[in-house]
């Protein structure tokens, strides 16, 4: 104890004052000073400190952490945290999402953490709220790292790749499902809530899906809606055995969709909203444009 | 008459073994329990976890520790051991019951509609958003929900006062489908988030588990652990059959009432906590049965000091073969029991014991 | 065909006084103007009779004559008017009480579980008292020793054969009954139909020990032969009535047999026993 006291008063001395507090997305305001040993919980928290440049700090993420590569020790699935896992990791710091700690017994583990004298800075839902979503949850980051204008200028990025993905998007807008398949016979739908959605209608497309949760659709319902694109993880198109595989699923072939072979690939972190968004959304643009302009 | 007394003490291996078991067993839980709270994520050592037992009696450290590992130590790893003892002998006792009343060596507390219903409360209050008891919310829907799924099984089974064994057995198949429905149905109304709530919890974990927990779960589960040992010899006369337990005097139809009642009190409050756990329930009574014989004097105690044992182990396993992360206990109980199981029946099909 | 003369009834009715208690002891179990129906079909038609201290009372009659479910109303499985058990009508006495003094051997005892003999034998014990003392254990064994199976304390049941298991269940009644005064009774439920001849006739035997220390047994048998031998009376059911109840002698000739059983049979005097003998006629 004595001893990170002393450490914690040398590093004061050492860089300007870095002290803030921060109101989490809970209601819980929490006291940062300079973190160095971070778990950050959510792929997109992750990538956002990676944005910040101080993933250095990260001494834990959860299986979704993969991005960018890194070696960082994983806590294992984001719906069943270890508390006492995560304090081995001796963390000056959690920071995850509201979203991910509404999941399962995550909230006792939250309290469990606190409980243990381990802050724990909760951010807003990573699964809705568009591209401020972002927005806002890196400016709390950026707070916690002391690096306002780090935030500020990510942000202008964000507003100039969203400028040339509105220059880039389709005439017509198409009609586009969101295939989640783990494997051929085991597919669903990602309805009009959350990441993937945002991806369609910031590339300019119209999620088709008749729903707003995951939900699985029969072939004749997909026939029906007959869309013209189908957009899929890539671990999705994998899992039923590429271009072919998806052609060979029941009520693909008799699709707009299927006839013409569109079908589009995208990042498997899609379903959190993170920084990538812009990008995903102006690769997505920039194919539909080419394929739809006739 | 002296011959005859001489050799009523002569040697069984049976009692021989029940009498080493009962000695055996309580150590063989007192050395989980010390390894299972001296091992963890976060770095004890056993002087230090010592140090921290004593200090609220006022004796000085042993060994110097800091905060974080007292806290980690008594609010997150101690609660977890006990809840494993708690829930583990609950549900190793409870199966044993269950095989007793059954006469049937593959019952099981499932059988009577526990974690179907247990489960699809669970399931509903996820996606419905029950949240009347904040973080608790969940544990206390599944543990009405087992509830009402047992009562439901209980009186579909009855017939003029009476409840019929096979009858139960038989609504505790269509209550469990109809469950399962409910939960399929649940399932299909979940966003991606409450999917993997109700799938965690299927499997099961001692997780998140804090005092309050416990002290919510454990006088339930202690309570069918204290008094099911009492109707050990009713069991015992159980197995000659429902009619030849009448005929020794045991008021059967009510010692049926009171052995379901503590089986759904103590396996629902279990599996509201700890979700799901199979396998403890089957395998743990079967084991014994095998070593000391199938008298529940000895088997139900044994059953719960084994159970207990077994459960802090898997739960130890679970929270350290991938440290940071953690493994479902659900699926730590079931790699280890559902191979074992499968080597006893074959053994026993061999020795032509089955 | 051989008919009995009425010199040799004679003998057979004082045979019969001269093994039973005093005619005026009031009799342990009876039954009077028993019926019981279901759904529509009559199995037991004004069934009355007793059973006195010291009696063997062997009940016979074709499959499906009503002994089982006479049985069952005997032992409280059915709950019929008109049963008396020890002065009181059944169901009148505490069930924990009853047992002490009423045992029933049922057909057969399937065990899905592997008891030890002894620990079979000692369930017996479980209406007299909650706990399992030393006494309890000697008289398990000793009640293993009158049915034979003496050094099979430890053996596991289901390693024993059919014959030895219903024994042992046997010696459970015995142990059942132990040590709880004189007015007790026995039904048992063909006891010997598992049973090799040498152990049919020492559990008929025993039964007859048993009547000795004044016990009241009810048994179902096939044997005719059996019967004869061994009953103080007889009671014949055909289609849920009785046709007979009486001493062996009286109760067993060829008109009532062959009502009973729809089979022709001879009725002799047994050659060296003071009983008839039933041999087939066709």
């Amino acid at each position: 104890m004595i001893k990170r006291t002393l450490l914690a008063s040398a590093s004061l001395l050492l860089t300007p004052a870095l002290a803030a507090t921060i109101k989490g997305a809970d209601g819980v305001a929490v006291d940062v000073f300079n973190p160095r040993r971070v778990v950050a919980l959510n792929g997109t928290t992750v990538e956002l400190i990676y944005k910040l440049g101080k993933q250095n700090t990260i001494v834990g993420t959860d299986i979704t952490g993969t991005f960018p590569a890194n070696k960082i020790a994983q806590v294992g699935h984001w719906a069943q945290l270890p508390a006492e896992g995560i304090i081995a990791l001796k963390p000056d710091l959690v920071i995850g999402t509201a979203d991910n700690f509404a999941a399962g017994k995550n909230g006792v583990v939250v309290e469990q953490l606190r409980g243990a004298g381990v802050k724990v800075l909760v951010l807003p839902r990573s699964d809705t709220g568009g591209l401020d979503g972002v927005k806002s949850r890196l400016n709390l980051l950026s707070q916690v790292y002391g690096v306002p204008s780090a935030a500020a200028s990510l942000g202008k990025t964000f507003d100039t790749t969203l400028q040339i993905v509105r220059n880039n998007r389709p005439k017509v807008a198409p009609k586009v499902i969101f295939l989640y398949a783990h494997s051929a016979s085991d597919a669903s739908i990602y309805g009009t809530e959350g990441g993937a959605n945002e991806l369609i209608e910031l590339a300019g497309g119209k999620n088709a899906a008749p729903f707003k949760e995951t939900k699985t659709l029969t072939a004749e319902a997909l026939v029906a809606l007959n869309p013209d694109a189908i957009v899929m993880l890539k671990r999705g198109l994998d899992s039923v055995g590429g271009l072919n595989g998806v052609l060979k699923m029941p009520g693909v072939i008799q699709t707009n969709a299927g006839k013409n072979k569109r079908i589009y690939t995208v990042d498997d972190s899609i379903r959190w909203i993170g920084p990538r968004l812009p990008e995903f959304a102006l690769t997505l643009a920039q194919q539909w444009k080419a394929d739809f302009s006739t | 008459m002296t011959t005859a007394a001489v050799k009523a003490t002569g040697f069984s291996r049976q009692r021989t073994r029940a009498a080493l078991a009962l000695t055996i067993l309580p150590l063989m839980l007192l050395l989980a329990v010390i390894v299972a709270v001296g091992t963890g994520a976060v770095k004890i050592a056993p002087a230090q976890v010592l140090s921290i037992f004593l200090s609220p009696l006022g004796v000085a450290p042993l060994s110097a520790y800091d905060e974080q590992q007292a806290a980690v130590l008594s609010a997150i790893r101690l609660p977890r051991v006990v809840l494993g003892i708690v829930v583990g002998a609950g549900l190793a006792m409870a199966g044993a019951a269950m095989q007793g009343l059954f006469r049937n060596p593959l019952a099981d507390p499932g059988l009577l509609g526990i974690s179907s219903g247990a489960g699809l409360a669970a399931a509903m209050s996820v996606v419905l958003g029950f949240n009347l008891f904040g973080l608790y919310s969940l544990p206390a829907a599944a543990f009405v929900g087992s509830l009402i799924s047992t009562v439901l099984i209980y009186l579909l089974s009855q017939r003029r006062g009476r409840v019929e064994v096979t009858t139960m057995l038989l609504a505790g198949i269509a209550i469990n489908a109809l469950c399962g429905a409910g939960t399929g149905l649940m399932t299909f109304l979940a966003s991606d988030e409450q999917l993997r709530t109700i799938t965690f919890w299927n499997l099961g974990s001692l997780g998140g588990a804090t005092w309050p927990t416990v002290m919510s779960a454990a006088p339930l589960i202690l309570l069918g652990v204290l008094v099911l040992p009492l109707t050990a010899r009713a069991l015992n006369a159980l197995l000659l059959g429902e009619s030849g337990a009448a005929h020794l005097g045991i008021p059967v139809q009510r010692i049926k009432w009171i052995i379901v009642t503590l089986v759904a009190l103590s396996v629902g409050a279990g599996v509201a906590v700890a979700g799901t756990i199979g396998f403890v329930g089957l395998v743990v009574p079967h084991l014994l049965r095998l070593v000391i014989g199938p008298n529940h004097q000895t088997l139900l105690p044994a059953s719960a000091l084994l159970g207990a044992t077994l459960l802090v182990l898997a739960d130890l396993i679970s929270r350290t073969i991938a440290i940071p992360a953690e493994v479902p206990i659900g699926i730590i109980t079931a790699l280890l029991g559902a191979p074992f199981f499968l080597f006893l029946l074959r053994r026993e099909r061999r020795e032509g014991v089955l | 065909m051989t008919r009995w003369t009425d010199e040799e009834v004679l003998f057979y009715a004082e045979l019969d006084r001269a093994c039973n208690l005093p005619r005026d002891a009031a009799p342990l179990l009876r039954v009077h103007d028993l019926s019981y129906s279901v759904t529509g079909r009559k199995l037991l038609r004004q069934v009355s009779l007793n059973l006195k201290a010291g009696e063997l009372l062997v009940v016979l009659g074709r499959n499906g004559a009503g002994k089982s479910t006479l049985l069952k109303h005997l032992s409280g499985e059915l709950q019929g008017r008109g049963v008396e058990l020890f002065g009181q009508p059944l169901g009148h006495h505490k069930a924990s009480e009853t047992a002490k003094r009423r045992a029933v051997l049922p057909q057969q005892t399937a065990l899905s579980f592997a008891f030890e003999v002894l620990d079979i034998v000692l369930l017996g014990r479980i209406p007299h008292g909650g706990r399992e003392t030393p006494e309890d254990r000697a008289i398990a064994v000793k009640c293993l020793e009158r049915v034979g199976l003496m050094g099979y304390e430890m053996r596991n049941i289901q390693t024993l054969s059919g014959g030895e298991q219903q024994r042992v269940h046997l010696a459970r009644t015995l142990a059942q009954l132990d040590g709880a005064g004189r007015d007790r009774v026995l039904l048992l439920d063909e006891p010997t139909a598992s049973l090799d001849l040498a152990h049919q006739h020492s559990t008929l035997r025993l039964a007859r020990e048993l009547c000795a220390e004044g016990v009241g047994v009810l048994a179902i048998l096939h044997d005719l032969n059996l019967a004869a031998q061994y009953a103080d009376r007889v009671l014949v059911l055909s289609d849920g009535a009785v046709l007979a109840h009486d001493i062996p002698a009286a109760a067993l000739t060829c008109q009532t047999i062959h009502a009973a059983y729809g089979h022709e049979v001879l009725v002799t005097r047994h050659p060296c026993l003071n009983c008839p003998l039933i041999v087939s006629a066709s």
